[in-house]
């Protein structure tokens, strides 16, 4: 296929579980995307429906016990990284794939000062190394928008604003010059003001150095203005995937379609949507689909059959997992898959 | 505020806990027993018993006695030693640096092993080998020291003549004796890094580090290393504390070294007041001491202390 080559991330199948006494916990179930070179995919989701540990089972980050990778094979430039032994990964890491984590308060080293931090990003990414790591580290800290950088360097993460810190993650990812950049909810624990901030950034960035990024989020607007294409999770699966546009006008899982209700209406005036009903035990799964329990198009073979993640676009461009797409004759659409 | 500040009030501070441990032992020395019926032979007749009472003041109402203890001790003259017939200060001067010096060796071995054991646990965390290490510390804070003293000096004495068996005189005479002294501090410390430092491996900090392409032995010793330091060091200067207070005695006993924790052992048997207070006395001092020199060094390794 033509388009697979244009891949520069493929993520097919992927399967972590947390295995407690307890039981097993599906936090991410056979999970499939791909990212095109240059492209921002958003991969949205409520809390606990998996987008962190889908992240981090990308750089193989999941500590055992008790989280595990179960199956599946996530393909940068043609190499799969689950085929890599696991002390070798840290080649991966940062230069091939980086990661901007959601809590910046507690995700720099307090004891290292946070110049020295991406200093030490950019001498294991770039072969860079001494003055010259350093005069880098400050660059990083000018492109972030650090006002003083000289001294900032200097200064260690307990002496800087949450917003600040948030632009110190930012600059170390990208002083790995990663293949592929990683944002797991870069403005989830800021004030609005300072998101805005970071995301104007994160848009300038964007523009100028050309990366690919996987944007994880749970909020919308911010999906409208940075996204090109989305991935909506729930309950560990991807259940729909498609262009931005698509998914503000025609979504088409009954889900997906829910939550664009819940910020439609805030325009129109009318009474807020919601969907009914709480997120599910990830423990004690619904049957058929993880959906049904609070669907209002919920069929007899939801709640008996696992519905299969199907092209209802026929390019590959609109992927569904339901057995009913709103909009969309299910017949007719197999017919076309076939 | 300031360092200089911090200081000056710790050791007010310090005054005033040497003061209060001061008049404690005092106070209990003198409830316990008589110290005229060990000095005297069974023997002895009530007049020389009353005479030797007087001599040394103990027929004074405790207050009085009290008083004079508390005046001369500002003077640091706690008297002569009944036992030995000296200026106690003299006494202490014999004994106690030896003994810190003893003990600093011991924690030196303890650091220069537990914390590359330590470290390897973690880094290995959930192998046969950290069981083995985990074990391994256990063994070492749980054998009774004088045992290990006399297995080690039996060995390396004894069997292979390497090593002298007993006294001081030479450098190898603190060998064996710091080895044995070092096993409980080195099991104690081994065990606070290794759970240390697997409390910092699931910190944010170290996804971060590991995310960037730190390698995971990389980010023990250069990203986790310093922030287990503050724990550490207490360990260390608590470890230091307790061996200068007594701990060490078994092992002084068993190689004859004449050093501090045997001096106070032999102190307390024989009920030498005087003796005995000067002892308490610089005990809690180095106790205070350490225990600011710890406190100070917390800055040097977390730059959110701030004195």
């Amino acid at each position: 296929m033509v388009e697979a080559a244009q891949d520069i991330l493929k993520v097919n199948g992927l399967s972590t579980s947390f295995l407690l006494r307890e039981g097993e916990i599906k936090a991410v179930d056979n999970v499939s995307f791909s990212l095109k070179k240059g492209e921002v995919l958003a991969l949205v989701g409520e809390s606990g429906s998996g987008k962190t540990v889908a992240c981090l089972s990308l750089l193989r980050l999941i500590r055992w016990p008790p989280g595990k990778i179960k199956s599946g094979e996530v393909i940068l430039d043609g190499q799969n990284l689950f085929d890599i032994p696991l002390k070798d990964m840290h080649k991966i890491r940062g230069l091939g794939i980086a990661m901007i984590l959601q809590e910046p308060m507690s995700s720099l080293n307090p004891s290292i000062i946070i110049g020295r931090q991406i200093q030490e990003a950019v001498e294991l990414n770039q072969g860079l190394s001494g003055e010259e790591a350093k005069k880098k580290a400050i660059e990083m800290l000018e492109l972030v928008r650090i006002p003083s950088p000289e001294k900032r360097y200097y200064n260690y993460p307990h002496q800087l604003s949450g917003g600040m810190k948030q632009r110190i993650m930012i600059a170390m990812a990208l002083s790995c010059k990663p293949k592929v950049l990683i944002a797991d909810e870069p403005t989830k624990s800021l004030d609005v003001t300072i998101q805005a901030q970071i995301l104007r950034l994160m848009q300038a960035l964007r523009n100028d150095i050309d990366t690919t990024i996987l944007f994880v989020t749970s909020d919308l607007g911010i999906v409208a203005e940075m996204a090109d294409r989305v991935a909506i999770m729930y309950a560990g699966q991807v259940i729909e995937i498609c262009d931005v546009f698509k998914l503000f006008t025609n979504p088409a899982h009954p889900y997906t379609k829910g939550i664009m209700k819940s910020i439609m209406a805030l325009k129109t005036g009318e009474r807020l949507n919601i969907i009914s009903g709480d997120p599910p035990n990830l423990m004690a799964l619904p049957t058929g689909c993880t959906f049904h329990p609070r669907c209002d198009y919920c069929q007899e073979k939801c709640r008996t059959e696992v519905p299969q993640y199907d092209d209802i676009s026929g390019e590959g461009t609109h992927m569904v997992r339901c057995h009913f797409p709103l909009g969309v004759d299910k017949t007719q659409a197999e017919g076309k898959g076939k | 505020m300031g360092m200089g500040k911090y200081i000056l009030q710790r050791l007010a501070f310090t005054i005033l806990v040497v003061l209060v441990i001061s008049i404690l032992v005092f106070v209990l020395t003198r409830v316990v027993g008589n110290p005229v019926d060990i000095l005297l032979p069974l023997t002895a007749t009530t007049e020389q018993r009353e005479l030797l009472t007087k001599q040394l003041g103990l027929d004074r109402p405790m207050i009085q006695q009290l008083g004079d203890f508390l005046k001369s001790a500002a003077t640091l003259d706690f008297g002569d030693s009944w036992t030995q017939r000296r200026p106690s200060m003299e006494v202490i001067f014999d004994y106690l640096p030896i003994s810190a010096l003893l003990i600093l060796c011991a924690m030196a071995i303890a650091v220069l092993v537990a914390f590359p054991l330590g470290i390897i646990a973690a880094y290995k965390r959930g192998s046969l080998l950290d069981r083995f290490l985990t074990v391994l510390s256990l063994v070492g804070i749980c054998m009774p020291p004088f045992w290990i003293g006399l297995m080690l000096m039996f060995f390396f004495a004894v069997k292979l003549g390497w090593l002298p068996t007993s006294g001081i005189g030479t450098w190898k005479h603190f060998i064996l004796p710091a080895v044995t002294i070092s096993f409980r501090p080195m099991g104690n410390l081994a065990q606070i890094v290794r759970y240390e430092m697997t409390q910092q491996l699931g910190e944010m900090y170290a996804i971060t580090a590991r995310a960037k392409g730190v390698r995971e032995i990389n980010l023990l010793r250069k990203h986790a290393l310093k922030n287990i330091m503050t724990s550490s060091i207490t360990m260390i200067g608590n470890d230091y504390c307790k061996q200068l207070g007594g701990l060490s005695a078994a092992v002084e006993v068993v190689y004859g070294f004449p050093g501090f924790g045997h001096l106070i052992k032999e102190t307390i048997q024989s009920m030498d007041y005087p003796l005995l207070q000067a002892e308490v006395f610089f005990t809690a001092v180095i106790v205070c001491l350490i225990n600011l020199i710890v406190d100070i060094l917390y800055a040097a390794f977390d730059p959110r202390i701030r004195y």
